[in-house]
């Protein structure tokens, strides 16, 4: 992994952090349904 | 990837589930298998628990607030964890979901984007900063 000197303690350079997938879109939910039921 | 949003995302809700500071999402793709095997549910995999960035190697016992990481030209920055709500409970159709998230502290954390760019699924994640070293 790359890593900026003076970082150690939580990260070494042993880890192998990636980013495995990148997902996007509108969330089917409806803003309204916080709002309280009308009448 | 721009600083409040990728290209192509939404928010149903942007009074609690954007600016800034809830830019992208990321989630520990390494709880996956954790949840489906607790859960008996095989169809919680990347994306379930929330859009945007499912990561592997990092989970929230390393990450803290301020935790910098470069991806490709792309600067991002941890602003907070992910605070469970309905929204969680209904994406997985459980209504018990966020208090078990809350339990096990399988949460995901927000990033701040601090340089925009261009990011791509595979990308190794390198560590710029991490301010609160313990």
């Amino acid at each position: 992994m790359q890593l900026a000197d003076g970082i150690g303690q939580r990260y070494d350079r042993s880890m192998d952090i990636r980013l495995r997938t990148i997902s996007v879109g509108m969330p089917t939910m409806i803003q309204d349904e916080h709002e309280p039921a009308k009448p | 990837m721009e600083k409040e949003h990728i290209v192509g995302d939404g928010q149903a809700d942007r009074t609690v589930h954007s600016g800034a500071e809830k830019a992208v999402f990321a989630y520990c793709g390494d709880h996956y298998p954790r949840w489906q095997a607790e859960l008996g549910r095989t169809d919680l995999s990347d994306g379930a628990f929330g859009k945007n960035l499912t990561l592997t190697g990092i989970d929230e016992d390393i990450v803290a607030i301020g935790d910098r990481y470069r991806i490709g030209e792309v600067l991002l920055e941890v602003s907070q964890p992910r605070q469970p709500c309905w929204t969680l409970a209904r994406r997985c159709r459980l209504p018990t979901m966020p208090a078990l998230a809350i339990a096990n502290g399988r949460l995901g954390w927000y990033f701040r984007v601090l340089r925009p760019g261009k990011i791509q699924a595979g990308m190794a994640v390198g560590v710029s900063e991490s301010p609160y070293p313990t």
